[in-house]
This record gives structure tokens, C-alpha cells and sequence, in this order.
């Protein structure tokens, strides 16, 4: 779905970020691939913590490309645009993100012990992975973002 | 990992082709061979839309576009459903819309069929083919399973394998977006699979204990791999 049509539904509102915008976002992140390394944490905990993670840096590739997502179903828009914002390449990232938003759901609000052993390390892994991606895409296209304020 | 080449049968060679524009399925991909059972492969298109999305009107030029079917033969299986009661068509501004009839007493079943068939199986048996021979068993469970889906149900998928979540949805991305559902898929390694179904593991429990619509192996191959 085109950003253009995602703006006309609403789903999306134009937006202006900044430096600090972004800088704040990525403590979020880090806190969360930090928090979701934690051994003792069940795999729904882990999961739904570096899920989240994975959720604040598409964020920062919508905000910087100049848009924020609105209403229900923000994350699954704020997903969904990857392919546009960052280019084709990122269809399967943001399959596997958006299969990881649908699972993650599942485990914060319906039932416990759904994340597989398996599950869980692998999307902290593939969330550090899109963090030096979306450092690499801010560097290449949006360089006075990562600069200190 | 190797497996005994007739367990992969429901997902190998044939499947190789990629699901159509509408995200159905083409003649190549079901071994099922539903698709000749039908007077033609529009029908089967078409009775598969109204089918999946049941709560939805559609007007003839939109389903035109979106089955890539020319208008006439579009309006020939319109008449062929209408005459056989599976759907209903209301007049509303200068358009005509058709919908499934859920009242149909056959209409949860033929769904089924559909979903058992042509539709949804095909669909995720055609995208796992890529991945034929590390998916030992992988099926559809909870609501759409047990035919009490909603409009907004997400469509539960099983798999066991030595597979990784990334893998599986870069070939299930597709599906889920053509079909216009969203998809939880669940992957489990074989080793983690046995030791939670033999622990009683009360998620594996309860998805052993429902019901199942089988993409790749069978109840069979599924209770091997419980051990």
C-alpha cells in the first residue's frame, strides 16, 4: 500500500522530525535489545520486547522519511511502509516483522508460552540486524538526523 | 536433513508455480485437481472470493479487474452462483453487488472444502514449496481451522521443521497479503515441537487437540513427530 494511499485513508499524517526525535527513539531501541538478551524473561517477553525494538526503528525510518502513523493499526502501517520508504529490498523484512506484529499480539493478549524457544532469539537478532540497517539508510539519506544536537 | 521423498508429496514439483494475481491459486499448483471439477477456472475464482471473504459486497467490473477474467464470462458464473443460491446480488446507485449467501445450508461446508482445497491450502502450499524439504508437518489451526473465523481473524499456521520465522514469511508474506488476512505463523523446531508435545505443553496441547486443516503431512506424520 502507497504511502499517498495510506495518507488518504488517514492512516498516515505528515510529519516533521528532528535530531533529538530520533536520538530518543534509538534509546528505545537499545534499551529494548538490551532488555530483550534477558535470560530469565520468558520467550513471549523477549519476543514482545525485542518486537518492540524492531517497531521503534521502522519509526524512525517513517519519521524520517517525513511521515507518523495514526489510529488503529499503527504498527501494522508503520510496517507496512518499509518497501517504500527504505526500497523493495525490504518486502521480506517487513513480512517477517509484520508475522512477528500478528505473533506478538497473541502473546501480550491472549495466551501465554505461543513464542517457540526459537522465536525469540531469532527476532532479537533480526532486530539488531534492521538496526544497523536503518543506521546505514539514515547515514546514506537522512545524515543530519544522527547529528548530535 | 533428509526425509523419505514421499512425506514431501503434498508440497514438491508441481507446486513450483507461484499463486496467481488474486492470490487463488493456478491449474498447476493444486494437486487436488478441484479446480476441473468446476465448469471453469473463473467460477472456481470467483467462488472462492465470496467464499473467503463472505462479509464483503463486490460489483462485477471490480471482480472483472480483480479475478482477470473478461466481463462476460464474469457475468456467465455471476448467473451460474446466483441460479445455485451461493450468492446474492443488491442493486444499490447505478451498480449491482453480489455477496456470498451465508444462509446457503452448504455454505460453511463448501467453504471448507474450498479452504481444505483449492483456497487457502493451495495458496500456502504453493509458497512452502520452496521450503519443501524442511517443513515436515504444517497446518492451519484455531479459528479459521474450526470454521469460526471473523472477518478480522488472523489465519493461524503450524509449522515444524528446520526452518527459521524469517524464512517462512518472506515465502508467506505474499499469501497473506493476496488473500488479504493476516497470518501468525508459528514455527517450531522438531527437537523443542517433541519435548513440549511430550511435556503436555499447554499451547502445543491445545493445538494438537483442535482442529487442523493439513498444508504439508498428515495427523499421521504429525503424531511420528510427537514421538
Amino acid at each position: 500500500m502507497s504511502l499517498e494511499s495510506l495518507l488518504a485513508e488517514g492512516r498516515l499524517r505528515q510529519h516533521r522530525t528532528s535530531a533529538k526525535e530520533i536520538a530518543d527513539l534509538l534509546q528505545v531501541v537499545d534499551r529494548d535489545l538490551a532488555d530483550a538478551a534477558l535470560p530469565r524473561l520468558s520467550a513471549d517477553r523477549r519476543y514482545g520486547t525485542a518486537y518492540n525494538a524492531a517497531l521503534a526503528l521502522a519509526s524512525i525510518v517513517l519519521h524520517a522519511a517525513g511521515y507518523r502513523s495514526v489510529g488503529i493499526g499503527h504498527h501494522w502501517t508503520t510496517i507496512q511502509v518499509l518497501p517504500e520508504t527504505m526500497g523493495p529490498q525490504a518486502q521480506a523484512r517487513a513480512d517477517y516483522l509484520d508475522n512477528c506484529r500478528t505473533r506478538r499480539n497473541v502473546a501480550d493478549y491472549d495466551r501465554a508460552g505461543v513464542i517457540s524457544d526459537t522465536e525469540a532469539p531469532e527476532l532479537l537478532v533480526e532486530a539488531k540486524a534492521f538496526r544497523a540497517e536503518v543506521l546505514e539508510w539514515l547515514r546514506a539519506n537522512h545524515p543530519s538526523l544522527l547529528s548530535s544536537p | 536433513m533428509t526425509r523419505e521423498p514421499t512425506r514431501r508429496s503434498s508440497v514438491r514439483g508441481k507446486h513450483s508455480r507461484a499463486t496467481n494475481a488474486v492470490g487463488v491459486f493456478t491449474n498447476e499448483i493444486g494437486e487436488t485437481g478441484w479446480v476441473d471439477l468446476f465448469a471453469s477456472r473463473t467460477l472456481v475464482v470467483l467462488l472462492t472470493r465470496f467464499l473467503m471473504r463472505p462479509d464483503e459486497s463486490f460489483y462485477q467490473q471490480e471482480l472483472a479487474k480483480a479475478v482477470g477474467a473478461r466481463l462476460y464470462l464474469v457475468q456467465r458464473e455471476l448467473a451460474r452462483l446466483e441460479r445455485a443460491s451461493l450468492i446474492t446480488k443488491t442493486p444499490r446507485g447505478n451498480r449491482v453487488y453480489y455477496r456470498a449467501n451465508r444462509n446457503h445450508p452448504a455454505f460453511e461446508d463448501l467453504k471448507r472444502a474450498f479452504l481444505k482445497t483449492v483456497a487457502l491450502g493451495d495458496a500456502l502450499r504453493a509458497a512452502l514449496a520452496p521450503l519443501a524439504d524442511r517443513v515436515r508437518v504444517a497446518f492451519v489451526y484455531g479459528s479459521y481451522a474450526a470454521g469460526q473465523e471473523t472477518v478480522g481473524s488472523d489465519v493461524d499456521l503450524f509449522m515444524v521443521g528446520d526452518l527459521s520465522s524469517r524464512e517462512a514469511a518472506s515465502v508467506l508474506g505474499p499469501v497473506g497479503r493476496e488473500l488479504a488476512r493476516e497470518l501468525n505463523t508459528a514455527v517450531y523446531s522438531l527437537a523443542e515441537f517433541a519435548r513440549k508435545a511430550q511435556a503436555g505443553h499447554h499451547f502445543i496441547k491445545e493445538v494438537l487437540g483442535g482442529p487442523k486443516v493439513f498444508v504439508v503431512g498428515d495427523e499421521d506424520e504429525l503424531g511420528e513427530l510427537v514421538g
